[in-house]
């Protein structure tokens, strides 16, 4: 292989590629990145066996600007952790790698490294789609699926299907939801599709989506999702994100959502906020991180007790209040990862008694809701 | 002669399985650890199910389903998941699942 890249895209896109290099595998290829120059492009990949980064760099970009320059196709694996740090700090705005056999020599100004790589053929091949198949979203919008569901997946690895985030899609809706068996997050998008599907279901893994987002860009730049039997893959600018996919049936959760409600109130996501965060405090400690909320009319009460350090009562003004006065506790660090993925300024939570789930929706119409489960307890 | 970049590629491949191993051990030690406990917890509850079932069966000739929910309503109190997810396992907290099968059994 002999190219000359330009630095900055070389490294923009080792950046990307670098979040799925392992930091601790039992296949050693994988420390590295993998680098590909096909007489076209030049392809990088980051790989962990369970998700990957593809960046493809092509010979110029949108305006014509000549990004790369091939003299020789070829492939070598190069440990990342050097490669990103040596790339990071070369002189010269132009890159030249040349490789011979699995040694690589990395030019730019005055500075020559030599590094010793890895045979490209030890490297894991990823699984080629060809197919038409798949749907088009925004960019920013499956960044909002990704960050307004994956949160409430589970960490545990008892149930593993939990770890996931559940991909439905059915009569042009895509619905992404996730649950710990103690909250649960949903929302959906409309999305087009070329030809008509059935319904489709996938779980992926919550930390795959959850670097996937990262990486998203927030504009309308379009990401192409096509869901396979063993794989997801999103392709958006010149990156290809593909995640293993978790197999088993996902819980129902159509039927856990309650449909009658004692209480409903209104209030300001930032000062509802604000105050669960000075309540957590002296909650942190604690197992569940119990916090008691005192629903009133007037006020909505929030109160923390810990016997060693003391207490903390707080009060906050709902927007609006319908129904009974309520007591109930709830897990400080949920309602506050709840509270940070609803969009807007204002939530509804609407309340069926101290002992069963309450659901959290943005005041305006959405498809997002959360669902939470309140710690039953005795109360102080 | 094997080069020592060779040799030392060895030994760095036989360093990452090794932290790999220990890693897997480490974990199947806590798999132990919570089996052990669950496995304690379970002959407990077993010991006082078949009991409560002897004498239970002794008073009474047949299962009603209300008593089938009072069962499984004892058995989530006593810390166990009742819901198809996770049935029979140890629970933390509250599931959202476990409550819906029980307010639907109940």
């Amino acid at each position: 292989m002999r190219i000359v890249v330009q630095k900055n895209t070389l490294l923009q896109a080792l950046q990307t590629v670098a979040k799925a290099v392992p930091s601790r595998t039992t296949k050693p290829v994988l420390y590295g990145i993998h680098i590909e120059a096909t007489s076209e492009s030049l392809i990088l990949t980051g790989y962990n066996l369970e998700f990957g980064f593809e960046v493809t760099v092509t010979a110029t970009d949108n305006q014509d600007v000549p990004m790369i320059q091939i003299e020789e196709t070829g492939a070598i694996v190069l440990t990342a952790r050097y490669l990103l740090d040596i790339v990071r700090k070369l002189p010269h705005t132009l890159v030249r790698i040349d490789t011979q056999e699995l040694t690589a020599t990395i030019r730019s100004g005055n500075a020559t490294y030599t590094l010793n790589g890895l045979d490209p053929r030890e490297y894991p091949a990823t699984q080629e789609i060809a197919d038409d198949r798949g749907f088009a979203i925004s960019c920013a919008t499956m960044r909002e699926l990704v960050e307004r569901t994956a949160f409430a997946t589970s960490t545990s690895e008892s149930r593993p299907v939990l770890t996931g985030v559940l991909w439905k899609y059915e009569n042009g809706l895509l619905t992404l939801s996730a649950t710990d068996s103690h909250r649960m997050a949903t929302q959906g998008t409309e999305v087009e599709t070329l030809r008509d599907y059935a319904l489709i279901e996938s779980i992926i893994p919550g930390k795959s989506l959850q670097e996937l987002a990262k990486s998203l860009p927030t504009d309308d730049t379009l990401a192409n999702i096509q869901i396979e039997e063993k794989q997801l893959l999103v392709s958006f600018a010149n990156i290809r994100f593909f995640s293993q996919l978790i197999e088993g049936r996902y819980p129902d959760l159509s039927r856990i959502i309650p449909q009658a409600f004692k209480t409903s109130i209104t209030i300001g996501i930032k000062s509802l906020q604000d105050c669960v965060e000075r309540a957590a405090l002296l909650a942190r400690d604690t197992e569940n991180q119990i916090i008691r909320l005192h629903l009133r009319r007037t006020e909505i009460e929030i109160s923390s007790h810990s016997p060693e350090i003391g207490k903390i009562v707080e009060s906050v003004e709902p927007n609006t209040f319908e129904g009974e006065d309520m007591v109930l506790a709830c897990n400080a660090k949920f309602l506050l990862e709840g509270l940070r993925a609803i969009p807007g300024e204002d939530v509804l939570i609407q309340f069926t008694s101290p002992g069963s789930a309450f659901t959290l929706t943005p005041t305006a119409t959405s498809t997002h809701i959360q669902l939470m489960q309140p710690v039953r307890q005795v109360y102080i | 002669m094997a080069s020592p970049l060779k040799i030392l590629e060895q030994v760095q491949l036989l360093e990452g399985q090794l932290a790999a191993f220990a890693e897997e051990l480490d974990r199947l030690r806590v798999w132990v650890e919570e089996l052990t406990e669950e496995n304690r917890k379970l002959s407990l509850e077993n010991a006082h199910l078949s009991d409560g079932t002897k004498t239970h069966a002794m008073e009474k000739g047949t299962v009603t389903s209300g008593e089938a929910a009072r069962v499984l309503g004892k058995l989530y109190e006593d810390g166990y998941h009742i819901c198809n997810v996770n049935y029979g396992g140890l629970r933390k907290g509250d599931c959202l699942f476990c409550l819906q099968s029980l307010q639907r059994s109940g």
